[in-house]
């Protein structure tokens, strides 16, 4: 493994960062805040430590599989560690841990936070906690790819180390492509969603980092009481529709958008995807107006939010669901565990996995049946092969054992089972809030002990990375054969 | 790239240098919000305080003067009003030169109403005082005693206002003072990381070219013309490399002539 190699394109990470530091840095000095030091010193650092790989090491065309890995698993681990600079600089309620733990958070597009009172951050540093959801909902990688000068055989390698072989199946075009396609869509709705928002009612800061925080499907708001705070039904109608969009592969947006055949509209995954929530919805609204919590419409409106929150990965809060009876917690921890689509901004297990874990299942019950018939696994009248039907399956074994080994540990420093449970799924999905008083959706992380908040980082970072890469990565570093 | 060896050694220190001199200017930058904060504190917080002890003490005073007067002694409490008169519009023109806190000229103006009625109700008691028992006169200082309270309040309540001024700047200090700090601890870790890359780019790019370089010629003879030691870089090295190849090769010519 070139080490070299891999520091200049880790400097290009670093590069990418500091764009943004500045950005929030211009916000701060604007509004003469107390964070102008932490940004601008961070961003300075950030570009100078940037800059000092491309004095050295020269273009690279060629990058060796494992490489990419390195870069692509190392850029994220890198990401979140400058990207806690400004916040530990700046302080308050930033300690070394809490820094780390809010800035990969954000990176990471979970959304969870140890902030007790967020109203009283700095605006620039608001926003860069914002900027983190949207460097990170896209990917450093991909947006390292976009801007990376043309080095094709590089770029490739990076790419296939960061997106997985089961998104790539509603791309039919080439890498620099799929790509360019992602940020556009991203670039969109995004911008869509800020107007939209501004129009109804929010301040153009509060548009932008809460389409920040849903288009990355983040969670990260400005207010103490997330979406709650506006009360205000359109807001809510327009922030679900576009979590549920950033929840969808971003290569069936652009097919439908462009008029092309293979649709959402015609994707039996996303029918199954939509269905499967709305039924979710329907159970949970049920039981709200059995127990006499709201009434059909406060129970629908609530059920809703909270449903597409939890399942996109996004993480926004309505209200406190803490107070909900257990069905609906229960409801919300499977959607929870299950996630959004492959090839959105979302992390965790992922719906296209579970789906195709019950297409396997039935092909077995028939093959089992029916020994020597030859069955075939489809998605969207995609032929699956059976390198990523074994990939996915293997892929939802290690992310049960991780969701197991996380709770164990958590549980083995005196935390309550459901904070254990629930916050390991709501890391290691990228949702952001847990269930229970500490950290349900009107808590926070703040209270738990700093053992806990690292491997719940760590969570977020396995839940983003999609696990295999970090697992090939330490295989690759222990491997002599190498 | 940088291409030439002494250019690359130069703009790593530049960027190192670069780097430690920014983490002093911010320091500097933070240090002077905390000199800032500590002026604000001792100069106008304090002072405003101070002003606010002046006023309540004048008022005190005041109200000793009017007592003074009701049960006699007219000289010395006119003259006890009269001198707290004075010092309470000194101290009121301080604190109207000393605004700090936001809304502070709201409460200093609450405190000139406020001292007015006072003022004026102690006025007109010793104006009519002469012709009141000692009954009415016992009832007149009761109404000035809601009149005096109502003062003391308003510049009690400047007083608190300068007091959580006082209480908000230590916090600032507090943060500046560790933001101040935080450029130089940043910087350390950062320089540790630098030094550790530094090195190690000047191992991979100047000591093992060099390293090879030597091997190259160690290993070199005759028969094999030319040194290749697989240097990559268009550097120096690389030049010190074709210049020892160009060397070896007139040597060789020159080997070749006498015989």
């Amino acid at each position: 493994m070139r080490v070299s190699v891999i520091a200049k394109y880790l400097g290009f990470v670093l590069l990418f960062n500091a764009l943004f530091m500045y950005i929030s840095a211009v916000i701060s000095i604007f509004l003469r805040e107390t964070s102008i030091t932490p940004l601008l010193y961070s961003a300075i650092l950030c570009t100078i430590v940037g800059v000092f790989p491309q004095i050295f090491v020269e273009k690279t065309e060629e990058l060796k599989p494992h490489e990419g890995i390195a870069i692509s698993v190392l850029g994220w681990i890198l990401t979140c560690i400058v990207g806690s600079i400004p916040y530990f600089m700046w302080g308050g309620e930033f300690t070394l841990t809490n820094a780390i733990f809010e800035s990969t958070a954000g990176y990471t597009t979970t959304g969870s936070t140890i902030l007790t009172n967020i109203e009283m951050l700095p605006k620039g540093l608001l926003f860069w906690r914002s900027a983190t959801h949207f460097i990170g909902g896209m990917g450093i990688i991909l947006f390292v790819l976009l801007i990376l000068p043309n080095a094709k055989a590089a770029r490739t390698s990076i790419y296939r180390s960061e997106v997985s072989g089961l998104s790539m199946l509603n791309f039919q075009m080439r890498m620099r492509e799929i790509v360019r396609i992602i940020g556009i869509v991203y670039a969109s709705l995004i911008l869509a969603e800020t107007i939209i928002l501004w129009a109804l009612g929010m301040t153009f800061f509060d548009a932008i980092c809460h389409s920040f925080g849903t288009l990355a499907t983040g969670g990260f708001s400005t207010k103490n009481t997330s979406i709650a705070f506006y009360n205000n039904i359109w807001i809510e109608i327009t922030i679900s529709f576009f979590m549920l969009l950033g929840g969808m592969h971003f290569g069936l947006i652009y097919a439908t958008i462009t008029g092309r055949k293979q649709n959402l509209f015609t994707s039996d995954v996303v029918k199954t995807y939509l269905a499967i929530i709305f039924i979710g919805i329907l159970f949970i609204s049920f039981k709200l107006v059995n127990d006499h919590v709201y009434n059909w419409g406060e129970a629908f409106r609530h059920a809703s939010f909270q449903v597409v929150s939890l399942v996109t990965t996004t993480g926004f809060a309505t209200v406190d669901t803490s107070v909900w009876p257990m069905f609906t917690i229960v409801v919300l921890i499977y959607f929870s565990i299950q996630c959004a689509m492959i090839g959105s901004t979302t992390g965790g297990l992922k719906f296209d996995r579970v789906y195709l874990f019950f297409q396997t299942f039935l092909k077995q019950i028939k093959q089992t049946k029916h020994p020597n018939a030859v069955y075939v696994l489809k998605m969207d009248k995609t032929l699956i092969s059976s390198d990523i039907e074994l990939q996915s399956m293997v892929y939802i074994i290690v992310y049960l054992v991780i969701l197991l080994i996380s709770t164990l540990a958590l549980s083995a420093m005196d935390i309550d089972l459901i904070t254990s449970f629930s916050g390991s799924v709501a890391t290691l999905g990228t949702i952001g809030p847990g269930f229970g008083k500490t950290i349900g959706s009107m808590g926070n992380f703040s209270t738990l002990p700093d053992a806990a908040k690292y491997i719940f980082s760590t969570n977020m970072l396995l839940g983003r990375l999609e696990i295999m890469n970090v697992i090939v990565l330490l295989v690759s570093l222990t491997d002599k054969n190498k | 790239m940088l291409k030439s060896l002494r250019a690359k050694i130069f703009s790593s220190f530049m960027l190192l240098v670069l780097m430690l001199v920014i983490a002093g200017i911010m320091s500097i930058i933070e240090f002077n919000k905390v000199g800032v904060s500590i002026k604000n504190v001792m100069d106008d917080n304090y002072k405003s305080i101070e002003q606010t002890k002046q006023m309540l003490d004048a008022l005190e005073r005041e109200d000793s003067g009017l007592l003074m007067y009701l049960m006699g002694n007219r000289e010395m409490g006119s003259q006890t009003i009269n001198t707290a008169y004075s010092a309470i519009q000194d101290a009121i023109k301080i604190a109207q030169n000393n605004i700090t806190e936001k809304d502070e000229d709201k409460y200093i103006h609450n405190i000139i109403k406020k001292y007015e009625e006072f003022h004026t109700s102690v006025k007109q008691t010793t104006d009519t005082s002469e012709q009141l028992t000692l009954e009415e006169k016992n009832e007149i200082y009761l109404q000035n005693q809601q009149l005096f309270f109502s003062a003391k309040k308003a510049i009690n309540e400047l007083m608190q206002l300068n007091q959580e001024g006082v209480y908000k700047q230590t916090n600032t200090m507090k943060e500046n003072s560790k933001r101040a700090m935080m450029p130089a601890i940043v910087s350390i870790v950062a320089a540790i990381v630098f030094a550790l890359l530094l090195n190690f780019f000047i191992s991979e790019y100047f000591i093992r070219p060099i390293n090879r370089l030597i091997d190259g010629v160690k290993s070199f003879y005759p028969e094999k013309g030319i040194i290749n030691s697989g240097i990559k870089s268009n550097d120096e090295i690389k030049r010190l490399e074709t210049e020892t190849n160009n060397l070896i090769g007139r040597l060789l010519r020159l080997k070749n002539q006498s015989k």
